[in-house]
């Protein structure tokens, strides 16, 4: 894992805990964005606008955002995006 | 404890119960027959079934009033308001009874679907236009939502989603907010205190005890117009306000 990923990891999670007031102990990769941190399908709408906020791009819309069920599976989606390898908005 | 005083206590522990289920009892056949009219076209409305929930809740209180008086404070909240969301905290299923304590008679319950599996009640809750919002797609929640508040009611919902298992206040879901920023209507936040010491969860009978509610000035959406994400703005200052309220009277966040 190179800095800039642990860079994204924190800035996912510092987002997260801020708009959701989340435990930050709770924020592992292997949390369930539904069942373990308690999202429900409105605040993962809010979710993405937040993301979107924290870096500064356009996430809705792109492939791979409805695969997302983890907390790790949003670091990937954002690392993926940063090197190039998502596809774009489909 | 001394026997005697344990004894009076269950006694009126008793009591209460028995009351409660005895005007359920009497009151349900009634609410079936309009129930029964509303589903044959015979004139009834939802509201008039929602006004009668409350009227079968305003005689709960009434009745149980000796062993549960309900203090309510609600000087901060205008006479004549226009449709709006009420939101509460929940602390115990008396919370639903409580609700007629205020004189707002069309409230319509928007909540998670375990409410409307209570086999007595679902057929009046559901005449009633009650929202089942689990069981429905997001989009068909709001414009339901939004449907009753143009009809006239307040639209009632526990942000906190389930009741409180330790009588603290526990983290809102966004959906109530997001719906009177969409509908452009206030938000009355009415905080209600000592219901858990009543009916906690698990607990059979009920045990006499004060319960106070306390209405809180409207907030309104135009208030937080300019944040990024207003309905979020508005639920954490909402869910502020509660902390607020809850800490002055003691039974902390």
């Amino acid at each position: 894992m190179t800095k800039d990923d642990t860079a994204i990891i924190e800035t996912v999670n510092t987002a997260l805990a801020e708009e959701f007031e989340l435990d930050p102990a709770a924020l592992v990769p292997e949390a369930d964005i539904r069942a373990d941190l308690g999202l429900d399908s409105l605040d993962i709408v809010d979710m993405v606008i937040v993301l979107e906020r924290a870096f500064g791009m356009k996430l809705k819309n792109r492939q791979g955002l409805a695969q997302i069920r983890t907390l790790g599976d949003i670091h990937a989606f954002i690392i993926d995006l940063r090197d190039g390898d998502a596809p774009g908005q489909g | 404890m001394p026997l005697g005083k344990v004894s009076a206590r269950a006694a009126a522990c008793l009591g209460m119960t028995a009351v409660a289920t005895a005007w359920t009892l009497c009151a349900l056949p009634c609410i079936y027959v309009v129930v029964l009219l509303r589903r044959c076209r015979l004139g009834v409305s939802g509201r008039t079934i929602r006004r009668l929930n409350w009227g079968y809740g305003r005689v709960m209180l009434f009745l149980m009033r000796p062993w549960l008086p309900v203090r309510i404070r609600d000087a901060a909240r205008p006479k004549g308001h226009a449709p709006g969301v009420l939101v509460c905290n929940h602390q115990s299923f008396l919370d639903l009874f409580l609700l007629a304590a205020q004189d707002e008679a069309d409230l319509c319950l928007m909540a998670r679907h375990w409410p409307f599996r209570l086999y007595f009640f679902a057929p009046a809750m559901l005449a009633a236009g009650f929202i089942d919002a689990e069981s429905l797609p997001g989009e068909a929640v709001a414009a339901l939502a939004k449907e009753r508040l143009k009809e006239g009611a307040m639209l009632v919902v526990f942000p906190e989603g389930h009741r409180s298992r330790t009588g603290r206040l526990g983290r809102f879901h966004a959906g109530a907010f997001r719906i009177a920023v969409e509908a452009d209507v206030p938000v009355f936040p009415l905080v209600i205190r000592d219901s858990f010491a009543v009916c906690p969860p698990g607990r059979l009978f009920l045990d006499p005890s004060p319960v106070h509610m306390v209405c809180l000035a409207p907030v309104h959406p135009r208030d937080f117009r300019h944040e990024p994400l207003p309905h979020r703005a508005m639920m954490r200052h909402v869910r502020a306000l509660f902390v607020q309220n809850l800490n002055e009277a003691g039974v902390g966040r």
